[in-house]
Parts: structure tokens; sequence; C-alpha cells
């Protein structure tokens, strides 16, 4: 599992996430990715065309992210997400939970509130 | 090409990998469609992390048996441990409306698991949970959407 900051300018933060999110992946990578969400203060697209494999923990890392970068008044949106995992999402009923979209120019249009 | 994997797994989360890969290689080759495979070790990973994470009241080393047994349009799944007594089916459905915070533990993952497979049995019996479940898949076939 590993997470990739592809860019990490003033008005933006863009991470990729590659691997499984299970146990381990999550273990891996929470305390980087939290601390990411936790000082940014700013938006950030997620490039989740990597993840393979989503898990409950997975989830959870996922919405804890969310949740702390929209306590700080910014948004956090995943995108290209693999069939697999937006099957996963749905049957936990927690699509609506993130913002999805389903390509980078998406992602940055909804982080734009568009 | 066995149609059935058995192994013994010890009560840590370390042991999930070994699990993941055995399976893996289980599958190879068996023509069961990818969102059964998917099921299988989401049903898998889900429930033994809860009997690692909260079903033992002590800091010993337990067993966990975990079979699996393929048959042309569906796969057995039985996990069997000496934890503390739990039926995952009497756990009530998370409020998945409510912030992750509120819900319970370990309600999302058999909430998950729940909706992927297509049965799910428990027993309690000479002071072992045995959970059983299934899951079932068109041969040769995408599973249809539910």
């Amino acid at each position: 599992m590993e997470l990739k900051v592809i860019g990490d300018s003033r008005e933006l933060l863009h991470l990729a996430i590659i691997g499984s999110l299970d146990i381990e992946g999550v273990q891996a990578i929470e305390a980087q990715f939290l601390g990411y969400a936790s000082k940014a203060k700013k938006p950030a697209i997620v490039d989740m065309s990597g993840v393979s494999y989503l898990t409950s923990v997975g989830i959870r890392l996922l919405l804890n992210g969310s949740r702390t970068l929209e306590a700080g008044g910014a948004r956090m949106v995943l995108y290209d997400l693999q069939d697999l995992v937006k099957d996963i999402l749905k049957t936990a009923g927690l699509s609506g939970a993130f913002h999805i979209a389903p390509d980078k120019e998406r992602a940055l249009e909804l982080i734009g509130g568009k | 090409m066995s149609n059935t994997l058995s192994l013994v797994l010890k009560n840590n989360v370390a042991e999930l990998e070994r699990l993941s890969g055995q399976v893996n290689v289980f599958f190879e080759g068996k023509g069961v469609p990818p969102h059964a495979v998917y099921a299988t070790h989401i049903a898998l990973e889900e429930m033994i992390t809860n009997v690692i994470k909260y079903g033992y009241a002590d800091a010993g080393a337990h067993d966990i048996a975990v079979t699996l047994a393929l048959s042309p349009n569906h796969l057995d799944i039985r996990i069997e441990d000496d934890g503390r007594e739990f039926d995952p089916l009497s756990a009530p459905e998370p409020d998945i409306d409510k912030p992750l915070e509120e819900r319970r533990i370990g309600g999302l993952g058999i909430h998950l698991t729940r909706t992927m497979v297509q049965d799910m049995r428990y027993q309690r019996l000479n002071g072992k949970n045995i959970l059983d479940m299934r899951v079932s898949y068109q041969a040769d076939h995408a599973p249809k959407a539910s």
C-alpha cells in the first residue's frame, strides 16, 4: 500500500492511494494520510484508480480523512474508483458519504463546488 | 487442483495476509467470477478481523480454523474459533446515516459481509463459534447485481 503526493500547492492537495485498503494497507498509510488531512486546510483530490480492494477499515480511513478536511473547511473528492470499490461503497450505503468523481477533471470541478 | 482449502490461523492480524495469499492461490484457474472472489475476501477479512480484535478475553494465542469448499455455482466458507460466544447475525444493522464515530465497533464490517454473501448461519457448538457463509455465482458469468 502506498500513499503518493502528486501535488501540494497552495490551492490544492493531490494524493494517490495505491494498493489494498485492508487492515495492513490502512496501517501502512493511516498516520500519513490523516496527517495530510489535518494539516491541509485546502481542498484535496484523491486518485483512487490504484485501489483494488476496500474493506471496512479502509472505508473508515477515507471517512476520517474526509471529515478531518471538512472540519478545516475544505472538501475531499475521491476520483476514478474501480468498479468493485464503487460496489463496496454502494453496498455499505456510503456512496453518498463521499464526494466521488469519475476522473480528475470532474474532481477538480467538484472541489470548486460546481 | 483441489476444490477445498483448509487452514488454521493464529489470532493475529498479520495472519490475514497469509490467508489472503492462500485464498488467491486457491481461486487460480477455477473460473470464479471476480465479484465472488472479492466477496469471499471481504467476508473472510471482516469476520476474522472481528474475531481477532474482539473475540478473546485473554492475550493468549488462539486458533481460527478456516475452510473453503468450492462447488460449480457457489463457495461455502466456514470460520471456527474458540472465542467469546458471538452471533454476528444478531448484531443490529448499523445506522449508516449516523456519523462514523457513533457507530458500533465492527458493525460496518458485519454489514458489508451480510450484504455480499448469499447465506450466513451461526452456531455455538462445544465452546466454539461456527460461522458458515455461502457466496453464490453463475459459473462463467458475472453474478447478477442484487
